[in-house]
C-alpha cells in the first residue's frame, strides 16, 4: 500500500467504510480517475482561491492564456518537460520491477557535466561533438546509478538511500565544476562552467525547441514496446510482481534488476545533455536542475509507471509549473503558487488510488475479509 | 545576419586578455542561427520604437518636461529577486529601494516584483513573461548572466539593469556596490577591535563580490595591526542558517575576535554576541541580533535613489545604456553602542580618505595570497578595477585566486 493509500485507509477505519483493492486495473479507468483528481483539485483550488478574497477566474484564465494563448508558451512548457520527461522515464522503468531510483536528479547532473566535460573540450564539427556529449551523458547517468545498482542486485542493499544520497554528491559535484576546474574564467565572476558552444538544432517553426523534445517520446514509444511485446519487459513485471517467483521461473532476476537501473541512470544522465540546448542554459551552475529528478519522480510515480501516461503526466506538470511562473509575474505569492501545486498533486495522487481500491461498506464477515484481500497483492497491472 | 539584436559584451577582471567566451560565440552563431531564426523575426515583428537609444546622446538629466520628445506618460517597471523581499537582508534593501522609486514617482511608475527567482532555465521564461507583460524597465537583484541575456539580447524595447552583472549591451548594463571601501572601513574597526588581529569571514562563492569583501577588511585592519590576517569559510549559499551557523561556529572555535560575513539572515551575529565577539552585518543595521557587540554595517540605501533615477530616465527618453559597471556610494552604517569612539573616529578618517583619493583600498606592492605579486609598488586600483577583481591579498587564507 502506498502511503497516501494507507492514510485513506485509516481514515475509513473509524467510518462503516473500507478501500477494497481491484483485482483488475482498468487503464481506462486509471487515466479517468487520475484526470478527475487532477480537475477535482483545481476545483478547491478555486474555491480556496475565492474564500481568501482573489479572483480565480482571472488567475486560471490567466495561466491557460499563458499557456495556450501564443506560441511562447507553448513552447515554454515544452522545455520545461523535456528535463521532467526524461527523468520520470528513468524512473518509471525502474519503477515497473519495484526498484525506486531516488537519485535521478543527480544522474541528471552527471551527464549534464559529462556532456559540458567533452563540449568544452572537443574541437570539430558540431553534430559529432553532439552526439560524443550525448554518448558521455549517458554513460555519466549510468555510471552514477552502478554502485547502488551493484550493491542492490547482488547484495540487497536498499536502493532508495544510496541513489537519494548520491545526489547531494553529484551537486557538490556540479558546484566545484563551476567554481573550479571547468569554470568560466575569462568571466571570472560568473559562477558558471564555460559555455558550450554547440546546441542541438531547432524544430522547424519553433523559436527555442530543439529536437531534444523527440528524444523523450522516442524513448517512451521504445521502452511502451519492450513491455508489450518483447519477452524482456515481461520478465521485469514478473519481477516486479515477486522477485523470489520470478527466480524460480529461470528468470536471472540480478542481472535484469542491475542492467534495469543502469538504463534508468542512463535515461536520466541523457536528459541533462538535453537540457543544455534550453535557452539560456548552455553553462552548468549549482542551479542547473531545479529539482528536475523530483518532479520527475512525482510524475512516475502518479503515473504509475505507464509510459504514455508518464507523457501526459510530464506535460501536465510542466504546464502547471510553467503557468506558475507566469502566475508569479502576475503579483500570486510563491507561497501561494507552490500550495496549489500541492494540492493539485494529492488530488492526482488520490486519484491514483481511486483506480486500484474502492471503497465498499464494511460488515463483520468482511473484517478478515479486508486484511486478506490487501495481503494477496493482485499483480498490479500496470500498462494503461 | 548575426545571432542577436544587440551588440553585447563583457566586463572581464584585468587579468583577462583573450574572452574565449567571445571567440566561442561566434563558433556557434552557425549553429545556434537556425533556432534563433524564429524569434529574432518574432522580436522584429513590433519595432516602431528603436528611438531612445539613437536620440538620448547626453546622458544628462533632464528635467522632467511632459514634451520632451521620447519621453512616456507613464512607464512600468519590474524587479526580480533572489529571495523573498523580507528577507532580513540583500533582497528587502532592494525591495525598499522599489518601494522609494515608487513613492517618488507615484503615478507615472507602476512597479511590481517576482521573489525567490533561481538560477534554473525557467529564470529565462520570467524575464520573458515580464518583457512580454510590457514592462519598460527590469532590474534584476542578482547575477542572471546568460539566463537573462537570452532575453534581453531579444527584447530590445525594454531596458536591463543587472547588478553585479558583467554584460551590457544597448538595453543592459550591471550596477553594484563600490564596497571594497566600506569593507575597508570596517577593517579599520576590526583591526582596532580584534585583539588577537584574526578576523573571521564566511562567504557564499569566490566572486569579486567575496574578494573585495576580504581584501577590504585585511588591508583596512592591516593599516591598523600589521598582523592582522583574514579567515574565510566560503559556504556557497547566502541563505542557509544551518550552513552559516556551522561556519561560524569553526571560525569562532578557531578563535577570530572579530566575525563579518555576506550572509542574507543573521544567525552568525548572534553566535558571535553569545561568544563575546565583535560582528558586524552587509546590508542593514541588524544591532538587534547582536546588542552588545554590533560594530557596524554596509549601508545599502543608495539603492532608492539609483532605481528612481533609471525609471526616470526611462520616463523622460534619456535612458542610456553603460559600457562599464555603474557602482553606487556604499558608506558605512552607524555604529554599535559599545564601539569606542577613538575605532569610530578612525574609521570615519579612512572613510574620508578613501573618499578625496587620499587612500586607496588597493595600492602595490601586493601580492596574492600564492605569493605572486599582483600591484607593482605605486600602482593602484580603482573601484571599477576592483570591481572585477579575482585574487586575495596575502593575508588571506580560505580562498584562492581563480585565475
Amino acid at each position: 500500500m502506498t502511503p497516501l493509500a494507507s492514510i485513506a485507509s485509516a481514515v475509513l477505519s473509524v467510518t462503516p467504510w473500507r478501500l477494497e483493492r481491484r483485482l483488475e486495473v482498468d487503464a481506462k479507468r486509471a487515466a479517468l480517475t487520475r484526470i478527475g483528481g487532477a480537475v477535482g483539485a483545481m476545483v478547491v483550488v478555486g474555491i480556496l482561491l475565492l474564500l481568501t478574497g482573489r479572483n480565480a477566474f482571472l488567475i486560471f484564465w490567466q495561466a491557460l492564456d499563458a499557456i495556450f494563448g501564443r506560441q511562447r508558451g507553448i513552447e515554454g512548457v515544452a522545455l520545461r518537460a523535456i528535463p521532467i520527461l526524461m527523468t520520470a522515464l528513468g524512473v518509471a522503468l525502474s519503477l515497473r520491477m519495484k526498484v525506486w531510483n531516488i537519485g535521478s536528479d543527480g544522474q541528471f547532473l552527471m551527464g549534464a557535466l559529462a556532456a559540458v566535460g567533452v563540449g568544452i573540450h572537443m574541437d570539430g564539427p558540431g553534430w559529432l561533438v553532439l552526439i560524443l556529449m550525448a554518448a558521455a551523458a549517458t554513460l555519466a547517468g549510468a555510471a552514477w546509478i552502478l554502485v547502488p545498482a551493484l550493491a542492490r542486485a547482488y547484495w540487497d542493499v536498499n536502493e532508495i538511500i544510496t541513489t537519494l544520497l548520491l545526489n547531494f554528491v553529484a551537486l557538490q559535484l556540479v558546484t566545484w565544476s563551476a567554481l573550479g576546474f571547468w569554470r568560466d574564467k575569462a568571466a571570472a565572476v560568473i559562477q558558471s562552467t564555460r559555455e558550450v558552444p554547440f546546441t542541438l538544432p531547432g524544430i522547424p517553426g519553433a523559436n527555442s525547441v530543439t529536437i531534444a523534445l523527440l528524444v523523450p517520446l522516442a524513448i517512451a514509444a521504445v521502452l511502451w514496446w519492450v513491455f508489450r511485446s518483447t519477452s524482456i519487459g515481461y520478465e521485469i513485471d514478473i519481477i516486479g510482481g515477486n522477485p523470489r517467483a520470478a527466480g524460480f521461473a529461470g528468470i536471472a532476476v540480478r542481472r535484469r534488476i542491475l542492467i534495469v537501473m543502469l538504463f534508468t541512470g542512463a535515461i536520466a544522465g541523457l536528459g541533462g545533455m538535453l537540457q543544455l540546448s534550453a535557452p539560456g542554459a548552455q553553462a552548468m551552475n549549482a542551479g542547473f536542475s531545479a529539482q528536475f529528478g523530483l518532479s520527475g519522480f512525482i510524475v512516475a510515480a502518479l503515473a504509475g509507471a505507464a509510459f504514455w501516461g508518464v507523457i501526459g503526466g510530464g506535460l501536465f506538470i510542466a504546464s502547471m509549473f510553467y503557468a506558475g511562473i507566469v502566475l508569479q509575474t502576475k503579483g500570486l505569492s510563491v507561497y501561494i503558487i507552490f500550495a496549489i501545486y500541492g494540492v493539485i498533486l494529492t488530488g492526482i495522487a488520490l486519484g491514483e488510488i481511486a483506480a486500484r481500491y474502492r471503497v465498499v461498506r464494511r460488515d463483520a464477515a468482511d473484517e478478515s475479509g479486508a486484511t486478506a484481500g490487501e495481503s494477496a497483492a493482485a499483480p498490479q497491472g500496470a500498462g494503461s | 545576419m548575426t545571432d542577436k539584436q544587440n551588440d553585447r559584451r563583457l566586463i572581464l577582471p584585468p587579468s583577462a586578455t583573450v574572452s574565449r567566451r567571445q571567440a566561442l560565440k561566434m563558433g556557434v552563431a552557425g549553429i545556434g542561427g537556425l533556432a534563433v531564426g524564429g524569434s529574432l523575426l518574432a522580436a522584429c515583428g513590433d519595432d516602431e520604437e528603436a528611438a531612445p537609444a539613437t536620440t538620448a546622446a547626453p546622458a544628462t538629466t533632464a528635467a522632467p518636461t511632459t514634451a520632451a520628445p521620447a519621453g512616456k506618460e507613464s512607464i512600468k517597471a519590474a524587479w526580480v529577486y533572489i529571495g523573498p523581499p523580507d528577507d532580513n537582508g540583500w533582497t528587502q534593501e532592494h525591495d525598499r529601494g522599489r518601494l522609494a522609486a515608487q513613492a517618488a514617482l507615484g503615478d507615472r511608475l507602476e512597479t511590481s516584483f517576482v521573489p525567490n527567482i533561481g538560477f534554473d532555465a525557467g529564470t529565462t521564461e520570467t524575464f520573458q513573461q515580464l518583457v512580454d507583460d510590457g514592462n519598460d524597465i527590469i532590474f534584476a537583484n542578482t547575477e542572471y548572466a546568460g539566463l537573462l541575456t537570452e532575453v534581453s539580447d531579444n527584447a530590445p524595447d525594454t531596458k536591463f539593469c543587472e547588478i553585479n552583472g558583467h554584460y551590457y549591451s544597448d538595453n543592459l548594463f550591471p550596477f553594484y556596490l563600490a564596497h571594497e571601501k566600506t569593507a575597508y572601513q570596517l577593517g579599520v574597526a576590526a583591526g582596532h577591535l580584534a585583539g588577537n588581529g584574526r578576523i573571521g569571514y564566511i562567504g557564499a562563492f569566490p566572486t569579486a563580490t567575496a574578494f573585495n569583501d576580504v581584501n577590504g577588511l585585511l588591508l583596512g585592519a592591516r593599516s591598523v595591526n600589521p598582523d592582522a590576517t583574514v579567515e574565510t569559510v566560503l559556504v556557497s549559499t547566502f541563505f542557509d542558517p544551518q550552513k552559516a551557523a556551522q561556519a561560524a561556529n569553526a571560525l569562532l572555535d578557531a578563535g577570530v575576535d572579530f566575525l563579518f560575513g555576506v550572509m542574507d539572515e543573521p544567525t552568525f551575529l548572534q553566535l558571535s554576541e553569545e561568544a563575546g565577539v565583535w560582528t558586524g552585518y552587509w546590508n542593514l543595521d541588524f544591532r538587534s541580533a547582536a546588542p552588545t557587540k554590533y560594530v557596524s554595517h554596509f549601508d545599502l540605501s543608495e539603492f532608492g535613489p539609483f532605481y528612481t533615477e533609471q525609471c526616470q530616465r526611462v520616463l523622460d527618453g534619456t535612458w542610456v545604456s553603460q559600457d562599464e559597471v555603474w557602482l553606487l556610494d556604499t558608506p558605512i552604517g552607524d555604529f554599535g553602542p559599545n564601539v569606542p569612539q577613538d575605532v569610530q573616529d578612525a574609521v570615519a578618517d579612512a572613510g574620508a580618505k578613501l573618499d578625496s583619493g587620499e587612500l586607496h583600498v588597493y595600492a602595490g606592492p601586493l601580492n596574492d595570497n600564492e605569493g605572486n605579486e599582483r600591484l607593482a609598488a605605486g600602482e593602484t586600483l580603482d573601484s571599477l578595477q576592483a570591481y572585477a577583481i579575482d585574487w586575495p591579498v596575502d593575508g588571506v587564507t580560505g580562498i584562492s585566486p581563480v585565475s
